[in-house]
C-alpha cells in the first residue's frame, strides 16, 4: 500500500518531454491535448459497449432493431421479466449462495492455514507448499470432470455446496500464497514471542494478536474470491445442471441461447449480473490494488 | 528474517507444536486434497481410459493420446489455443504497458479515467462474450450500427461468423476485457520506480523515448514477467469468452482447447456421447504445455537476470 501513497515522489520523475518546460510551452500544450484526447477516446472504448447493453436494456423491443441506438423514452420492464418470469432472480439468490459459502470458506481455511506456513513448524512443509502452488497453473478444465465424478459419487452433484466446496479447494493455494504474504509482514515475531511469554497459547494468539493485524490481508482474499466464484462459468455450467440451482453465469449463457432476439431481455440480465461485482469493485478498489501489489511487486 | 531463525534454534518443535501445527493446515489440506488434489491425479488416471461417465472404464493405454495426435478437432484447437495465448499475451503486455507509460503524467481526472478502462476487468468474460456476441451483430448490433451511421457501413462484416475473422475479433474482445486489469499492475508498479534513475539518465543526456527504453520498461522486469505468465495460464486454459461468445463456431474455427475439452465431456461433440477419458487427455495435454511455458518463462528470466 505504501507505494500508492507516494505520488509526489513519482511525479518528480516524469521525463522531461512531458513535463511543464519554459522553453516549449506551446510544443507542451499541444501533446497534452493529444493525450487527454486519447485517453479519453481510450475510455470511451471501455465503456461505450457497457452503456450500450444498459441503454438496450430501457428499450422496447420494437426499438431494438430499427431505433436510434439511444431510447426515445425509457422502461424498465425487462428488469422485472426476467428477474420473476424468466427467474434470473433465482439464479442471482443462488450466486449469492455459492458466493457467500465459498468465501466464508476460503477466508476461515486459508487464515488458518496461513498461518500455520508462516510460524508453525508444519510436517514437510516446503513440500506441501510446493504443491499447494504448482496447482495454481493448472487448468481448471483438468479437474473438472473428475470433480464432476466424485460429486455424484458423494451425491453432491447439482447442490450448490457441492459446487462451493470444490470452489473452496480451487480457491486455497492462491489465498494461502496470500495470507503467507500478509503474516508475514505484518505480524512480528517478536510480538507472537511476547504474547507466550503473557501465556498465551497458538490458538489465542492466531485470534487476538495475528488475525486483527491481517484484516487487509482477509479483505483481499475475500474480494478475489468474490470475483472469482461470482464470475466463474465452467465448473458452474458443468457440475450443476437443475436449471433452478445454477448460478447466474450458466443461466445467462443459456438464455441467450433461448431468447436469442429478446435484447432488453437479454442486456436486463447481463446487467443484473455485471452491477454487484462492479459497485463491489468501485467500493473495494483501494485494497484491490494493494492486494494486487502483494502478488506482484513485493512479494 | 533474523527472529524466526533464533526462534527456531531456541525452541525446537515438539510433538505437540508440530500436531497443533498439522491441526491448523488440515482443514486446507483436507479441501485442496479432496476436491482438487484428488480430482487432477484421477484425471491423470481416467485419460488411459475409453469411458463414458458410467458403466465400467475399458483401459486403452496411451490410445487416447495417439488419438489426439491424428484428430483433426484437436489439432485444430491446439492451433487456436496458440493463436490466442501468443496474441494475447503480446498485445496484453504490450499496450497495458504503454498506456500506463501516458498515465504517469498524472494529469488530473486519470483516476476517474482509469477506473472507467479497469470496469470490463472486473465484469465475468461470460457477460463479456455474451454482450459482444450481441454488439458484433450484423443486425441492431453496436459495431455495425456505428460504422453505418459514421458512413463506414461498407466495413460491416459477419464478425463472429467469419471463420477467419472469428479469432482476431475474439482476440480484441479479450484485450477490451482485460486491459483495465493489467494496466493496473504497470500503473502499480511505476509508481516504485526510483526518481533518481530518471535524473542520472537526463544529466546524460537521455530524452523522452530514450529514458522510457533505458529506464522505465526495464525497471518494469518483475512486472512483466509477472504479466506474461498470467497471460500465458489463462491464454492457454482459454474458455468462458470463447465459450459465451461462439460456444466454439463457426463449425469447429474458435475452439479452444479448454471449449473442446468441455464439448467433449458435456457437450454435442462426439454425438452428444460423453467421452470423458479422451477429454481428460486433452486436459493432461494442457497440464504438460502450461509445465512447459511455466519452465521456459522461467529459464528466460534467470537467463535475463545474469
Amino acid at each position: 500500500m505504501s507505494i500508492l501513497n507516494k505520488p509526489a515522489a513519482a511525479a518528480t520523475a516524469l521525463p522531461a518531454t512531458v513535463r511543464p518546460s519554459d522553453r516549449r510551452p506551446q510544443r507542451w500544450r499541444l501533446g497534452r491535448v493529444a493525450g487527454y484526447c486519447f485517453l479519453v477516446a481510450l475510455a470511451l472504448v471501455f465503456i461505450g459497449p457497457l452503456v450500450w447493453m444498459i441503454l438496450t436494456s430501457l428499450k422496447p423491443q420494437s426499438d431494438v432493431f430499427a431505433g436510434p441506438l439511444i431510447p426515445r423514452h425509457l422502461q424498465f420492464s425487462a428488469y422485472s421479466y426476467v428477474w420473476e418470469t424468466l427467474g434470473i432472480g433465482t439464479n442471482f439468490v443462488n450466486s449469492l449462495y455459492v458466493t457467500s459459502l465459498t468465501v466464508a470458506g476460503v477466508v476461515v481455511v486459508s487464515s488458518l492455514g496461513g498461518y500455520a506456513f508462516t510460524f508453525l513448524p508444519i510436517p514437510a512443509k516446503n513440500v506441501v507448499f510446493a504443491i499447494l502452488m504448482c496447482a495454481l497453473l493448472l487448468p481448471s478444465a483438468l479437474f473438472l470432470i473428475p470433480a464432476f465424478i466424485e460429486l455424484r459419487d458423494l451425491g453432491m452433484l447439482d447442490t450448490r455446496t457441492g459446487l462451493a466446496l470444490v470452489h473452496t479447494g480451487a480457491g486455497v493455494p492462491l489465498a494461502i500464497y496470500l495470507m503467507r504474504n500478509f503474516f508475514g509482514r505484518s505480524v512480528p515475531a517478536e510480538l507472537r514471542d511476547a504474547a507466550r511469554i503473557d501465556g498465551a497459547n497458538e490458538v489465542t494468539i492466531f485470534w487476538r494478536v495475528a488475525l486483527p493485524l491481517c484484516l487487509p490481508g482477509i479483505a483481499t482474499v475475500a474480494i478475489f474470491q468474490v470475483l472469482f466464484t461470482w464470475n466463474d462459468l465452467m465448473l458452474s455450467n458443468g457440475l450443476i445442471q437443475d436449471k433452478s440451482l445454477q448460478t447466474l453465469q450458466p443461466a445467462l449463457y443459456t438464455m441467450v441461447g433461448e431468447y436469442a432476439t429478446n435484447w432488453p431481455a437479454l442486456c436486463a440480465a447481463l446487467t443484473i449480473a455485471a452491477l454487484p461485482v462492479v459497485v463491489f469493485f468501485i467500493v473495494a478498489q483501494r485494497l484491490f490494488v494493494s492486494g494486487l501489489l502483494v502478488g506482484s511487486v513485493k512479494g | 528474517m533474523t527472529p524466526r531463525v533464533q526462534e527456531r534454534a531456541v525452541l525446537r518443535p515438539t510433538l505437540r507444536g508440530r500436531t497443533q501445527a498439522a491441526a491448523f493446515v488440515l482443514p486446507a489440506v483436507i479441501l485442496f486434497g479432496m476436491f482438487v488434489a484428488y480430482p487432477l491425479v484421477s484425471g491423470l488416471y481416467y485419460s488411459l481410459f475409453q469411458w463414458p461417465g458410467y458403466g465400467i472404464p475399458q483401459y486403452v493405454g496411451l490410445q487416447n493420446f495417439i488419438n489426439l495426435a491424428t484428430d483433426p478437432s484437436f489439432l485444430m484447437a491446439l492451433r487456436v489455443t496458440l493463436i490466442y495465448t501468443v496474441s494475447t499475451t503480446v498485445l496484453q503486455t504490450v499496450v497495458p504497458m504503454l498506456i500506463a507509460i501516458v498515465f504517469m503524467q498524472k494529469w488530473r481526472g486519470g483516476a476517474i479515467l482509469r477506473t472507467v478502462i479497469f470496469i470490463p476487468s472486473v465484469i465475468s468474460l461470460t457477460i463479456t462474450g455474451l454482450l459482444w456476441q450481441l454488439a458484433l451483430q450484423s443486425n441492431g448490433g453496436l459495431i455495425d450500427t456505428l460504422l453505418s451511421d459514421v458512413g463506414m457501413g461498407w466495413a460491416a462484416r459477419p464478425w463472429l461468423a467469419d471463420s477467419t475473422l472469428v479469432v482476431p475479433v475474439i482476440i480484441v474482445v479479450s484485450l477490451w476485457q482485460s486491459l483495465g486489469f493489467y494496466l493496473l499492475i504497470y500503473y502499480a508498479g511505476l509508481q516504485s520506480v526510483d526518481p533518481q534513475l530518471y535524473e542520472a539518465a537526463r544529466v546524460d543526456g537521455a530524452n523522452g523515448l530514450g529514458l522510457m527504453w533505458h529506464i522505465t520498461i526495464p525497471s518494469l522486469r518483475t512486472i512483466t514477467t509477472l504479466v506474461v505468465s498470467l497471460n500465458l495460464i489463462n491464454g492457454l486454459k482459454v474458455f468462458d469468452v470463447i465459450y459465451a461468445m461462439t460456444s466454439g463456431g463457426p463449425g469447429n474455427a474458435s475452439q479452444s482447447l479448454g471449449v473442446y475439452l468441455y464439448q467433449l465431456a458435456f457437450g454435442s461433440e462426439n454425438g452428444g456421447s460423453p467421452a470423458f477419458g479422451y477429454a481428460d487427455a486433452i486436459g493432461v495435454v494442457m497440464m504438460f504445455a502450461a509445465a512447459l511455458l511455466f519452465l521456459a518463462v522461467n529459464i528466460v528470466r534467470r537467463e535475463r537476470l545474469s
